[in-house]
């Protein structure tokens, strides 16, 4: 293998964009790529080359973030004034959906649960578009009826359908998910249609809790912690959410300041970021039917590539979290992928953690991803 | 007319001149000697890789042989191999050297072609790490130079 000559024929059919890398093994494989005759065209179209899509392998990471939301009074649960409730505009038309669950008690152990609701002879794997939330603009809804209408959400877009191959590599990751799942909070099947108001249960209203369809009075939004809520995607009828929300949420705000660069690599970003979003976020939601220990929560989990746009999404989550270790909030646990913290005022739990997933780089479906650069296809299309 | 080749375990395969000849060392070694009946002894090939050699030059003994072309970039055909061709080359890595080993000491030249594209192929989208372990390549630079290299690629690494 690491004779000079063979290293030498090996490299004639290596592509030049991965010369630089070949150069890189060990100091024979430098040695012959220096001494490749390399042209000038050469090196311009090794540099175009960068900038071309083009599938790559890629090493998928689950972000999953979890707020927890106490009573005010932990140990009495108000029926009335003490009511919360996350408003997820679903729109599942036809009553399937993947929901995943967290939960969590205060020995900051988290489970992961995962429900499906899957009509008979539909493969839902396969099948299956996503629509956005514009409570929570981030979040896309795994649903089986792309044509189905939504309740209360205007501006919705319309997004393709997914690829079978990248699905079944996002659903081997749900199945390592629902392997190590507990089934204690699956929601029950009638709770995939339609709008999902997830409510803080009180053990004096388990009837509001399953039904949870009807929008209270008492409304109120937690956002996905990443993005500010849109306030077009408020309900008038329902009280508009904390204020301080927007204001800690709004992490891609924080650059405000750009070169012309960063112009075009946020757009970049953020073309690839909805790309990726539609096709693998997938809100998750969770209830406990458990009494005076019930909370409720929201996680999210989406899956990024390394280096893409999407990364941005965990920073952004991270420094989300990283703000509220600064404020009067007690570490529950810290790791380089965890990350728990309860806050003693708000009653609110919060959770990231990242779960790295290496791909197998026998299966084709894990090696197409595809990067989008605005400018390179604007060439494209300008030379046709 | 039949040529018997004889592997570094001694295990001899008789084949026909124009299998053989696939082989420019023995095409080059059977012109030296003209017509003979001795076998063909092939120090550097175990008998396992000589007949999977044997198997390809069988395959492709009508072929026409490659006039080697300055102006063709080999890196657009990378891969453009034929489906037998792939299912030839799908065996272990170890299988793999071995092939490419012997078509270079035999000097055949479309089968060292394929079995350096399956490798070419399998470096593709991989890092210098990924590269090391699929291949078992010993790192031999040190954290300096390590450091220093990944400075200086830092240009063509994806963003």
């Amino acid at each position: 293998m690491e004779t000079p000559a063979l290293i030498n024929n090996i490299l004639r059919f290596v592509p030049l964009f991965c010369l630089v890398r070949c150069s890189a093994i060990n100091k024979k494989w430098r040695k012959s790529v220096e001494s490749l005759p390399l042209t000038y065209d050469d090196f311009m179209e090794m540099k175009n080359a960068q900038s071309e899509p083009r599938p790559k392998q890629v090493n998928i990471h689950v972000l999953e973030t979890a707020v927890l939301q106490y009573p005010a009074d932990y140990h009495h649960i108000h029926s009335n004034s003490g009511t919360c409730q996350f408003v997820f505009s679903c729109q599942t038309g036809s009553g399937s959906i993947d929901s995943y669950g967290a939960s969590n008690d205060f020995s900051g152990r988290t489970h992961s649960h995962q429900h499906h609701a899957h009509h008979p002879g539909h493969d839902h794997d396969l099948q299956c578009d996503y629509r956005s939330s514009d409570i929570i603009s981030n979040l896309y809804f795994k649903t089986d009826s792309p044509s189905a209408e939504s309740t209360g959400v205007s501006g919705t877009p319309s997004v393709r359908s997914l690829s079978p191959l990248r699905v079944s590599s996002t659903s081997r990751l749900r199945h390592k998910q629902q392997a190590a799942s507990n089934t204690e909070s699956q929601l029950p099947e009638g709770d995939s249609n339609a709008n999902i108001l997830i409510s803080q249960l009180s053990t004096s209203s388990p009837q509001a809790t399953d039904s949870g369809r009807t929008p209270s009075p008492k409304l109120r939004y937690v956002p996905c912690p990443y993005r500010p809520i849109s306030d077009r995607s408020l309900d008038q009828e329902n009280s508009p959410p904390p204020s301080r929300m927007n204001t800690e949420t709004d992490s891609f705000g924080e650059r405000s300041h750009l070169s012309k660069s960063e112009d075009m690599e946020q757009q970049s970003n953020r073309h690839h970021f909805d790309d990726q979003s539609k096709q693998t976020s997938s809100l998750t939601s969770k209830k406990r039917h458990s009494g005076t220990s019930s909370n409720w929560g929201m996680s999210i989990q989406t899956y990024y590539d390394q280096r893409a746009a999407t990364n941005a999404m965990i920073l952004a989550a991270r420094q989300y979290m990283e703000s509220r270790e600064a404020e009067e909030c007690k570490i529950v646990q810290r790791t380089d992928t965890t990350r728990i913290i309860w806050n003693d005022s708000t009653k609110q739990k919060l959770i990231w953690s990242i779960t790295s997933t290496y791909m197998d780089n026998e299966n084709p479906g894990d090696l197409v991803e595809r990067d989008y650069y605005p400018s390179w296809w604007e060439q494209k299309e300008q030379q046709l | 007319m039949p040529v018997t080749l004889v592997s570094l375990d001694n295990e001899n395969y008789v084949v026909d001149k124009e299998v053989a000849e696939r082989s420019i060392l023995i095409k080059n070694m059977l012109e030296d000697v003209g017509e003979t009946d001795s076998p063909i002894p092939l120090p550097n090939v175990t008998s396992t890789v000589l007949k999977k050699v044997i198997e390809y030059c069988e395959h492709h003994r009508n072929d026409p042989i490659q006039v080697p072309d300055e102006t063709d970039d080999p890196r657009k055909r990378s891969n453009d191999i034929e489906e037998w061709d792939m299912k030839f080359m799908q065996v272990d890595q170890e299988m793999l050297f071995e092939i490419i080993l012997a078509a270079n000491y035999l000097d055949i030249k479309p089968l060292l072609d394929v079995g350096c594209k399956t490798v070419a192929n399998i470096i593709k989208g991989k890092t210098p790490e990924e590269i090391r372990k699929a291949f078992n390549i010993v790192n031999d630079f040190t954290p300096e130079e390590e450091a220093q290299i990944r400075k200086e690629n830092e240009w063509a690494e994806d963003r």
